[in-house]
Formats: structure tokens, sequence, C-alpha cells
């Protein structure tokens, strides 16, 4: 029973995590329907420049962590305006595909980021203690500070985002574009803004959680492929139309499967459970296919 | 000297998986980040083999290849059938799931792997150092470099790039375009395993490490570098990037760890750079052209093209060596009294009587008995949209039957619902009294009954010819066994498949074009070229969506006279269209749809005399 309990509430934790990571992936590629697997490059990114400020330059915690989540958030905006757009108006010229030139690009963004920062801290992971983790112990159930912050900070994010676009003007504008960028475009919204936008918000809660990591594991240049991986599986599973609050659901249900799935198998196998599971749902996919909201394969929104 | 030995044989291996790689990504348009995963299957099966079974070199790299062969087949399977951002999921996901378990695995050795599989004994003979590996690898590096030429540059090579370019249009011409990509995924995911357990053996060792998603993007950047589609491109693509490294470390002097940053620094800012400016990469994509040399080397520099009929001999006589159009002698010359016919039907708006004047009465189309397709209580609703609601239906054989209505009448849905490309609600489809209820949208084409598309869907980044030659069912090559074992079969087989695309393009009197590719066409030569690519599948019942829809009034008369010939070369025809000038010059019968249903049938004189009709159509 104890175990039972301390898997659970790991894989509380855990879920949390990556539904927040599959909460902010979706946003962006559900929204923009770019195939940001960069987002591993603002996920370490944010934590290295968080890094940099407390420790290079010697500003104090809370401002290097709010200097980490801002030059994250600019990164990705920043992809998105200077390369994602300009292949997606190319493709879009040209009537060609732009997803594999834009999931290629984002390639070139991944491993040009990961070894820049391997040349300029090498790839020994490093100490990045933001706060100081003290052990909880409620009976025999073991958990840190930062589990419960990690449970805490994933939620109010996931629920301020939901609110935020369901609320707020610029939210309802978000939706617009994600429904149909040109659409939104003849009511007066600029989607180009709104992928920034969007892009921005993301990439500031992929910091987020790499942060939160960092502070757990130590910061590591190559920390950001496994991230990746559970954003995509929650975002897919979950379907890139839903609500933020029901894609949370969703990963911290897969938390939980991977988990609790250490109680019967070893616990390195873990993913491959979560591997598991994302075949055999994409084998019963096609039944309830029209549920889903694919990426548009061509230049259906041609922000330029 | 050594080094230079090294390096060529890193080369080597890399151009494997380069050249596999392309196959799958440039020709297929498969994106894959696996490719470096599998280089792991291969290899750490080889390893497993050799150092906790004593295998030796050759059985062990021959499983090595098929388990790695069957492991990408079966991972491509479950995404197929959806778009292919599930494919580039899976492929993420792979190659996370060996990267975790060939760390965790103890029996694999973890993170250290495992050390000395054996030496590289072929029938006794020891390849032990770098100097006496060359050869060896030259050779296995040509054989590899054949075996993807010939799969890339073939009729399966040719389906492939079709498929990248339009998977569904590629299935409305009857290939079963799963079937090409489990057979891709699997092939090259087989020389994937091949190189990595030549990999494995070279340094005697298999870590977790020599298969990083890096290595996964080093190799993606091979192929992009080189040019996507072709097939040098991925060997000079790997020369440039495996030699980077010990220029990086030698010449620029930055130390071994240094050095990978640099240059994978290098690598990222390249693959960025060329996406943004030059996707295409170094080389452009190969085209068939050579398919025409034939015609052009014809002794007179003409060539005879069997006519399209049946069989009756008759040859028609094709000037290849001017650009002069073929279909110059056939376009149709427009009598002054047509073309005020023509101009009174177009202003059908006007309620005149001259709609009906001078055009001959329907029913002098040769009736013929026959049913080619029978629909019944075809129905489908999307949401509470009821775009098709209990249609009933008769082609006849050989005849051109059209649909007309409003938009939003249901027509366009209901081809495809007839070809399976969109799933009924209720009703049955009879093709030639056999029911295609239950096919998939290639196997109905392959029964006989192809769609074009409104939108046109030509597959823009291949020349016109080969998208004709897509269309040619039954081609020996685009089976990988006859490609390998019967080579002359295929020969014959390719050279009917040109005759034939070429009789077809002669057709539709887009000879002259056959090495244009089809992004640069006028969109009436498009829409000729789709007509082309349909009667090439030799199907006999042919649905035509809008076929005169956006373009020139000129290149209506050609289209116009195409379709009027179809019946004679026994084509069943139904057509959907919105020029009503067209459809009188065809002089077929209509039915109205409006709203997802039959509102009646007749010919085109009699439902636009009809004002009811005529509202709904016009609103006037």
């Amino acid at each position: 029973m104890t175990d039972f309990l301390q898997q659970f509430v790991i894989g509380i934790v855990f879920g949390s995590r990556i539904g927040l990571i599959g909460v902010s992936f979706a946003l962006i590629i559900g929204v923009t329907q770019r195939f940001h697997v960069a987002y591993t490059a603002t996920y370490v990114g944010g934590v290295y420049a968080g890094y940099w400020a407390y420790n290079d330059i010697g500003l104090p915690m809370g401002l290097s962590v709010v200097i980490g989540l801002l030059f994250a958030g600019v990164f990705g905006a920043l992809i998105e305006a200077t390369v994602y757009r300009r292949i997606a108006a190319r493709a879009a010229r040209r009537g060609t595909d732009q997803l594999i030139p834009i999931f290629i690009a984002a390639l070139g963004v991944t491993i040009l980021v990961q070894n820049l920062i391997s040349w300029i801290w090498n790839t020994q992971p490093l100490a990045f203690d933001v706060i100081p983790l003290s052990p909880i112990t409620w009976g025999d159930i073991y958990l840190t500070n930062l589990d419960v912050l990690t449970v805490i900070a994933s939620w109010v994010a996931v629920i301020a985002l939901a609110a935020f676009l369901r609320y707020t003007r610029l939210g309802s504008s978000v939706g617009a574009v994600r429904v149909n960028a040109d659409m939104a475009r003849v009511v007066g919204v600029n989607p180009a803004r709104i992928f920034v936008l969007v892009f921005f918000v993301g990439s500031v809660m992929s910091a987020v959680l790499g942060m939160l990591e960092a502070n757990g594991t130590g910061a590591d240049p190559s920390m950001g492929l496994t991230p990746v991986f559970y954003g995509f599986v929650v975002a897919f599973v979950a379907g890139l139309d839903r609500s933020p609050i029901r894609m949370a659901v969703v990963g911290l249900v897969i938390g939980l499967v991977q988990s609790l799935s250490a109680l019967w198998i070893s616990i390195q196998y873990g993913p491959a459970v979560v591997f598991t599971i994302l075949l055999v749902y994409l084998i019963l996919l096609p039944t309830n296919f029209r549920r889903i909201v694919a990426i548009r394969r061509r230049g259906a929104v041609t922000v330029a | 000297m050594g080094e230079v030995v090294n390096t060529s044989n890193q080369i080597l291996l890399f151009a494997m998986f380069a050249l596999s790689l392309n196959l799958l990504m440039g020709y297929a348009g498969q994106a894959s980040l696996a490719h470096a995963a599998f280089g792991a299957v291969g290899g750490y099966t080889a390893a497993v083999l050799g150092v906790n079974h004593g295998w030796g070199f050759v059985p062990a790299v021959l499983v090595a290849i098929v388990v790695t062969g069957l492991v990408g087949a079966l991972v491509s399977v479950p995404a197929l059938r959806l778009p292919e951002q599930y494919l580039i999921l899976l492929t993420i996901a792979v190659a996370f799931i060996v990267s975790s378990l060939t760390q965790s695995i103890s029996q694999l050795g973890g993170q250290y792997g495992l050390q000395s599989p054996g030496a590289i004994t072929i029938f006794g003979h020891d390849f032990i150092t770098p100097e006496q590996i060359l050869p060896l690898f030259i050779a296995i590096g040509v054989v590899v470099f054949v075996l993807c030429w010939r799969m890339g540059e073939s009729a399966f090579g040719r389906v492939l790039r079709s498929l990248r370019e339009d998977d569904a249009a590629t299935r409305a011409l009857g290939k079963n375009t799963v079937r090409f990509k489990v057979v891709v995924f699997g092939a090259t995911s087989a020389i994937a395993g091949l190189a990595g357990a030549l990999f494995v053996y070279y340094y005697q060792q298999v870590s977790p490490g020599q298969w990083t998603v890096q290595v996964a993007i080093s190799m993606i950047a091979m192929v992009v570098l080189g040019g996507i589609g072709n097939l040098i491109g991925s060997v000079i693509g790997a020369i440039v990037i495996v030699s980077s490294t010990p220029i990086l470390e030698k010449w620029v002097d930055l130390g071994a760890s240094k050095a990978t940053f640099a240059r994978l620094m290098i690598y990222g800012v390249a693959l960025i750079l060329l996406m943004m400016f030059r996707p295409e990469g170094m080389l452009k994509e190969r085209h068939s052209r050579h398919e025409l040399r034939g015609i052009r080397t014809e002794p007179a520099g003409r060539i005879a093209i069997a006519a399209a009929s049946d069989g009756d001999g008759d040859e028609a006589t094709v000037d290849a060596a001017t650009p002069a159009p073929a279909y110059s002698g056939r376009s149709v010359s427009i009598a002054p009294a047509e073309v005020a016919q023509v101009a009174a039907t177009a202003g059908v708006r006007q309620p005149s009587p001259g709609v009906t004047r001078g055009s001959p009465d329907v029913t002098a189309v040769r009736p013929s008995g026959a049913i080619a397709l029978e629909v019944r209580g075809m129905r489908k609703h999307f949401g509470g949209i009821k775009a098709v609601n209990g249609v009933d239906l008769d082609l006849p054989e050989h005849e051109v039957t059209a649909l007309i209505g409003p938009n939003g009448a249901g027509k366009s849905t209901l081809f495809g619902l007839f070809t399976g490309f969109i799933a009924k609600d209720a009703g049955t489809v009879e093709l030639h009294g056999r029911s295609v209820d239950r096919l998939s949208p290639d196997a109905v084409a392959r029964r006989g009954m192809v769609r074009s598309f409104q939108d046109v869907r030509l597959f823009t980044r291949l020349t016109v010819l080969e998208n004709v030659l897509v269309g040619v069912p039954h081609q020996a090559g685009e089976s990988l066994l006859n490609l390998f074992v019967r080579p002359l079969a295929v020969r014959r087989s390719d050279r009917e498949t040109r005759d034939e695309a070429l009789r077809h393009l002669e057709t539709v009197g887009m000879l002259d074009k056959a090495g244009v590719m089809a992004a640069d066409l006028a969109h009436g030569e498009q829409k000729l070229v789709a007509i082309a690519r349909v009667l090439a599948t030799g199907a006999d019942l042919l649905l035509l969506d809008e076929p005169t829809s956006g373009i020139d009034p000129a290149w209506v008369d050609r289209i116009a006279d195409t379709i009027r010939r179809l019946p004679e070369l026994g084509k069943t025809v139904c057509i959907v269209e919105h020029n009503l000038a067209f459809l009188e010059r065809l002089q077929v019968p209509c039915y109205f749809l409006e709203a997802g249903a039959v509102r009646r049938k007749g010919s085109l004189r009699d439902l636009m005399a009809d004002d009811e009709l005529r509202h709904a159509y016009f609103g006037v």
C-alpha cells in the first residue's frame, strides 16, 4: 500500500509536469501548425540564461529566474518571426509542404542551441538551486518541496492559460486563429502577431518546466529531448484542439500510468509503457479520428 | 594516411545511412528522426549475437538487417493511415525509447554498451585493420548505392515521390500508398540496420552514445545538404559532414570536444539556412527525362504511337522533334453559329429562348443500355449539414453524364462517397453490378472507377510525363522483388508504361509538354494533364470534378473535345460542372442536384427551361 501511495504521489508530480508540457506544446502546434521540435531549445535555453544571469553576472536569484523566462519567451518568438514564418511563406508561394522544412529547421535550432551551450558550459550537469530542496514526509510517503511547487506551478499555469483563452479578448483571437487564420484576418486579427504571442507564451512555459527540472536534477544541455517526447504524446493523445485543462488531465493520467507501472515492471521501462500507450492509441485512433485536429498540411496558414 | 583511411571508412558508413534516409525522406517525404535508432537496433542485434552468442560476422549482420527491417516496418504501420505528423511523432518516440532502453537495460551493457563483437570475417578471410576494411566497405557501399538507386529511380520510386507530393491523389490513381510506405520504411530501416552492424564491427563496440538524436540530425543534415531526392547528393553530404570533424580538429585546432560542438553548431546553422533559402539542397532532384530521350533520338524525329482505341492498330503519327503541339490539327474550329450558341447559353441569366435554339436533341447521344454505376440511397451528413441526403443515380455505360446544381448541392461530395474517400452514412454503390461499398479508395480505382479533383492536384514537383506515368496500372517496376529479380520484365514494362503515358498525353494534346514540371503549367494545361492521368489508369468509369472551372475559354474547347471522344474509347464519364456553355456543347443528360438530393434528370435544355430549377441555380 505504501508503495502504491508513493508511486501515486510521484505520478501526480510527474503527470502535472508532462501535462503542462503537453499544454504548452499543443498551444504552439495547435495554433500555428508549426512542427516545433525546437521546444527543446527554449526549454534548455531559459534554464541556462537564468543560470548565466545568476552565476556569471551575479544578479539576484529572483531576477535571474525572470530573465531566464523572458529569454526563453523572446527566443521562441524570434524563432517564429525569423525562421518559421519565412519557410512557411516560401512553401506557400511554391505550393509545397511546410511541415518537413519547418521540422528540419527546428532540428537545426535544437542542435545549434544544445551545442552552443555545451561549448560555453560543457556537458557536465550544473547545479541550479533556485530553491533549496527539503524533504516532506507524510507517513511513509516521501516527497520534496520542489515536487509540491511543481504541482502548484503546473496547475496554476494551466488554469491561467485556460482563463486567458476563454475570458480575454486576446485569448479569443488566439482561438479564432486556431480555427481559421484566414477568417481571423478578415475580422481584423493579425495571425502573424498571434503566432508570435503564442510562441512567447508557450516558450515561457517551457522554461518554467526546464527550471523546475533543473532545480531537481541539475541543468544539462541535452535535457530537452525527454520533455518533447512526453509533450508530443500528451498533446496528440489529448487532441491538439482540446482545452488546456483537459489536456493537463490527460497528462496527469499518463504520468500516473507510467509511475504506477513501476509497481509491476522495472522502473526503467516506464517510458516504454508510455510508448505502448501511444502505439495502442494510434492504432485505435482512426475510429474517432474526426475529433482530432491534425496539422493542416498545405499552406492553409499563410502568415508572411 | 591512417587518418584518411579511417575518415573514408566513416564516410562510407554514413553514406549508407544518408542514402537510405534520403529514400525515405527525400523520395517518400517521410521525415524520420529514428534513423540513428534503427542503426542502434542493427548494431545492438549484431553485438548481442557476436558477444553473447559467439555468432560470426556474416550471420550476425544478416540477422541485424532482417530484425531492423521488420522493426522499421512495424513501427510505421500504426501511423500510416494518419496524417504524416503522426509518423514523425512515432519516429521521435522510437528515438527516445531506443535511447532510454539501451541506456537502462543491463544485458545491453547500459551506458558502456557491449565490446568486441568479433572480427569481420567473410569466408575465412579476415578484415582487421582499417586499410583491410576499406575495400570491403567500398564494395558494400557501392551495393547499397545501387540498391537505393534502383529503388528510387524506378516506377517504385516514382510512386514514392507522388505520395510525397499528394498521398490522396496517389491513392485516387489506384496505388496502395500504405503498402508503399511500409515497404520503403522496412527497406530503408534494413539498410540502416546493415550500416549500424558494420559500424559496430568497425569500432568493435556498441554504446548508446553512438546513436543519439544528434547523430540522427547529422544524418538528416547530410541528406538535406546534398539535396533532397538526389542520391549522389547524399554521398556528397556524407563526405562533407564526416570530413568536417578531422578538419575542425586538426586544421582549426579546436581539440576533440570543442570540435564536436562546433561541427554540430555548424550543422544546425546550415539546416536553418538551407530550409530558409534553398530547401532543395545542393543538388536538385533528378527527373526521368531520359524517358523522353527515346523520342528525340528517333531517326526521323517522329514516332508512331498506337492510337488509344480498342486495339484496331490505328496509328497516329506525332511529330516529337518540333515542339509544335500535336493537338494543333485537332483543335476545334468554332463556327460562328456555335459561338452564338455558346454565348447564348452562357448568358442564360436572361431567360431567353436562345438556350434551346439550335441545340440537337439529347437523345442523339447513343443509348447503350447497360448501367455502369448504380447508386442507391446515398446519404452523408456532416454534423447538422445534410451534404447528401438520399441520392439515387444511374450512369449509363459509354456515355457522359453531368451533375449540375448550385454550390453546396453535394456534387463533389458524391464523388468522394462513390470512390471511398468519404465514409458514407448509408447507401450502396455498384460498379458494373459489383458492390464497391467496402473498398478503400485505391481499391475502387483498381476496380475501374477513378476520380479527378476539383483543385486538380497534380504532383507539382514531378514532370508532366511522370504525373501520367504514375497513373498507369500494373507496372512491374512498382514491386521491389521484380526490380531486383526480374530486371528484364521491369524494363519491358517500363517501356510499355512510357508508350502508354505518351499516348494519353497525346490524347489530351499535351505531348509537347511531357518534360515540363507540373508546377510550371498553366491552369488549363494542368486540367488536361489531370485528364490524361485519369485516362492512364485504364479505368472505364471516370469521375471528372469540374474539368473546366477557372480556365481560359480556349482550353474549354480542348477539354470539351477530349471528353466528347471518351465514350468512343469505351469510357463512361460523369462530370460535375458549372460551366453551362460547356455542357451545352457536350449535349449530355444531366442530374440536377440541390441540397443533397436529385431534383430532376433531363437534358440541360429541359432543366434550364424549368423556372423553379433555374431559380434554384441562379437565384433569378
